[in-house]
């Protein structure tokens, strides 16, 4: 539940931000795209969680919000993607290899030669005590 | 002579002029009453009257009458589209329609839409069948949701679309529960990505995902993404038992193909509904089926998977109140480094179901455990652990969903008497059930009646709703044992020699234990709630033992026993009991025996439809 609450808040905090600044060298998507201060502010973004569907019960709806531009770019979106699944992302850089990982080194468009490559230097730069921001900059540091 | 001549041409020229504008009109009233026409604008039936839009919304169209008339919301789209090309826009699916059907439009650049196409790039697409959620009403009959396939990227990139209502923070749950069935709530459809998906279902709700591939032309996808884009924060009213999210995608598929995917032989849709109508009615749309185990069957079927040594090792690691990475790479020390592997790759699958089901102190020890596992994993070399893929029934195989069954019953009170029964919804312990919770029950609108020689009919149960989930434990490993529970409301007889009836609650609350794939024995406390006290009290108490096996496809059996006294009078006691089994298997019938006690043993013989 916490992890649908997350993806709730982030998703609406990324509609609602208009920071399409993503390919300017040295932007921090978790605060210039709201992606951490959304799931821990009161920021009037859990206002998105009333609009709940009724057949799942739980998720929010943000339509269109996948293909939007805002603050769109690949190293927010990355960014996005890690804070949503990070679970599942940190469990398989572990492992060195999964779809998780798989999808996130595509978001970044590492091509297919060097993902192997890519997730051995992130195994070397985290563990399992890495949080969402830090395990980010190791990706990017990375490729 | 040459008056004659101009005369002639000039009539020539004026009836070619209205025979052409005679033949447009025709062309525009044909093309109004097309299928795809009425589908676009989203044109009902009911049973009585002329078919109307299930949208309201002034904004989707053109002619004040469009949501009645649509022949006249044809005609003001042609002429929107005429007149200001760009308006193409905003609805290209219709565009795309009339360009087909009536005459050719004027070509239009549309940036946005074309920026959308461009984002989902599907090439592919699928029907996405989640299971039913015992923990949200709501979701006890499942969910479906489109998935739009860019084969060139990974899956969980892909985008999906949803319908579902919305409704108020904060809803109260009667509300929540009066609104959703009534009509209270706007449905709408929102697009996600896949991840998001995969992110609810199979890891936070713990159910399965099927994904239908679907057999679509691009065309055809690509129409049906042009009427998704027209679709953009219109609402429709929604019924969870018809205009729900199986309804809206069958809809979609229609639009797509101009073929129905809803079922005929009922007035309700449900998921399980649309997976099956298109099983049986157009095979062909099925490309493949993919299965997508939540992180619990996950968990399950790896750790059913591991050698006795891998899961004494994991169940070792697990039950320890703390572990260090140096403890827990002693417990693992005779391992070699694939079961290593394999062990911890099947404790991410239990931390993950674990998250789920359990409150925040256990959670945190849980997360430290976790990491200490994530660091351990981190020590050996890269590369999944080996495990056989999960093979399972998918849920169009599934017995189909609404009951009527006709039989002979006996009992030494009132002799032999002929049985109808009718069940609206859904599954009952017995039933072929792929694709379901496992050793549960979702039964809705259940109603039974006798009859005797004479032709007395005699109402012997109704039933609005009936829910067990036994939560039977598989693995020993700690936290895998939820509480086993039943509830079930309605009317019935009070006994089986006892004519009156009365309405009713039963609960039931407990603990299972599965020792072997397709068995499950349960016991609990339980509790009967009665309108009449007629056998002594109003509110009843005692224990409940039972249980459930699936000993072969053509063969299933269920039973329990229970015991209660009343609380308002403790010298009057209820025993009762039931041994129920069901053979043959097919998705349309069955046979059902069953040996009933309450107060007098009762025998019957049924012949079970299904549709």
């Amino acid at each position: 539940m916490r992890k649908i609450v997350s993806i709730a808040l982030a998703v609406a905090a990324l509609s609602s931000n208009a920071f399409a600044q993503d390919n300017v060298e040295g932007v921090n998507p978790w605060k210039h795209c709201g992606i951490g201060a959304a799931i821990f502010d009161d920021n009037g973004t859990a206002a998105a969680l009333s609009n709940v569907i009724w057949d799942l019960g739980t998720t929010a709806i943000s339509s269109k919000v996948s293909s939007e531009d805002s603050c769109n770019g690949k190293r927010t979106k990355v960014a996005m993607f890690i804070q949503d699944n990070f679970d599942a992302v940190l469990e398989q850089t572990a492992m060195g290899e999964g779809e998780h990982v798989n999808a996130m080194l595509e978001i970044l468009e590492v091509n297919e030669e060097s993902k192997a490559d890519v997730v051995a230097a992130i195994r070397t730069s985290v563990d399992a005590q890495t949080q969402p921001e830090a395990y980010y900059n190791a990706v990017i540091a990375a490729i | 002579m040459e008056g004659i001549k101009r005369f002639l041409v000039v009539s020539i020229f004026v009836l070619s002029q209205l025979f052409s504008f005679a033949s447009a009109q025709t062309l525009i009233e044909a093309a109004s009453q097309h299928p795809t026409w009425l589908s676009l604008l989203h044109y009902e039936k009911p049973l009585v009257g002329t078919a109307s839009s299930a949208i309201k919304s002034a904004n989707f169209f053109y002619s004040k009458k469009g949501s009645i008339d649509a022949h006249a919301e044809l005609k003001a789209t042609l002429y929107a589209f005429q007149n200001s090309p760009s308006e193409q826009c905003k609805f290209p699916a219709r565009s795309l329609f009339i360009s087909k059907y009536v005459q050719p439009l004027a070509k239009v650049k549309c940036a946005q839409f074309d920026t959308f196409l461009s984002n989902i790039n599907a090439t592919d697409m699928s029907l996405i069948y989640a299971s039913g959620y015992l923990g949200n009403p709501a979701s006890m009959y499942g969910h479906v949701f489109l998935k739009f396939n860019n084969t060139e990227q990974s899956e969980l990139l892909d985008n999906t679309y949803n319908y579902g209502a919305r409704y108020p923070e904060n809803e109260h749950p009667i509300a929540y529960i009066f609104n959703g069935i009534f009509g209270g709530y706007d449905g709408y459809f929102a697009n996600q990505k896949y991840h998001h998906q995969t992110l609810t279902y199979t890891e936070s709700e713990l159910r399965d995902l099927w994904e239908y591939s679907l057999s679509l032309s691009t065309r055809e996808i690509t129409f049906l993404l042009a009427h998704l884009w027209e679709l953009e924060q219109v609402p429709m009213t929604y019924y969870f038992f018809k205009q729900n999210c199986a309804y809206q995608i069958a809809k979609l598929l229609t639009i797509a193909t101009n073929r129905s995917y809803l079922p005929k032989t009922k007035p309700w849709v449900m998921p399980f509904d649309i997976v099956t109508t298109i099983k049986e009615n157009h095979p062909s749309l099925i490309k493949s089926v993919k299965y997508h185990p939540s992180r619990q069957e996950a968990l399950y079927t790896r750790f059913a998977q591991l050698t006795n040594k891998e899961q004494a090792a994991l169940t070792e690691a697990l039950k320890a109140d703390e572990i260090s990475l140096y403890s827990l790479t002693e417990i693992l020390a005779p391992l070699n480094e694939e079961q290593k592997k394999r062990v911890i790759d099947t404790a991410f699958d239990y931390f993950s179901y674990f998250t789920q089901t359990q409150d925040d102190d256990e959670l945190s020890a849980s997360q430290r455990k976790r990491k200490v596992f994530v660091d351990s994993r981190f020590r050996l070399s890269p590369g999944k652990s080996n495990f056989s893929p999960i093979e399972l029934t998918p849920p169009h195989d599934a017995q189909d969903t609404t009951l009527i069954q006709m039989g002979v019953v006996h009992n030494n009170s009132s002799g032999t008497r002929a049985s109808v029964r009718f069940r609206a919804n859904y599954y009952d312990l017995l039933t072929i059930n792929p694709a379901r919770i496992p050793f549960s029950e979702l039964s809705t609108f259940d109603v039974k009646l006798y009859v005797d020689g004479e032709a007395r009919i005699n109402l012997t149960e109704l039933t609005a709703l009936r829910i067990t989930n036994l939560n039977a434990a598989t693995t020993g490993l700690p936290g895998d044992n939820k509480l086993a529970w039943k509830l079930a409301t309605g009317y019935r007889e009070l006994s089986s020699k006892n004519d009156d009836g009365s309405l009713y609650i039963d609960g039931l609350v407990g603990k299972s234990y599965s020792p072997r794939t397709g068995v499950a024995l349960y016991g609990g406390f339980s509790t009967t709630a009665l309108s009449k006290n007629n056998l002594g009290g109003y509110l009843a108490v005692g224990a409940e033992f039972g249980g459930v096996t699936h000993i072969s496809p053509q063969y299933a059996m269920s039973f329990s026993v229970g015991h209660q006294r009343y609380v308002n009078a403790p010298d009057q006691k209820r025993t009762y009991a039931m041994w129920e089994q069901r053979f043959f298997n097919n998705q349309q019938f069955d046979v059902r025996a069953l040996l009933r006690y309450d107060e007098e043993f009762e025998y019957s013989v049924s012949l079970s439809h299904y549709f």
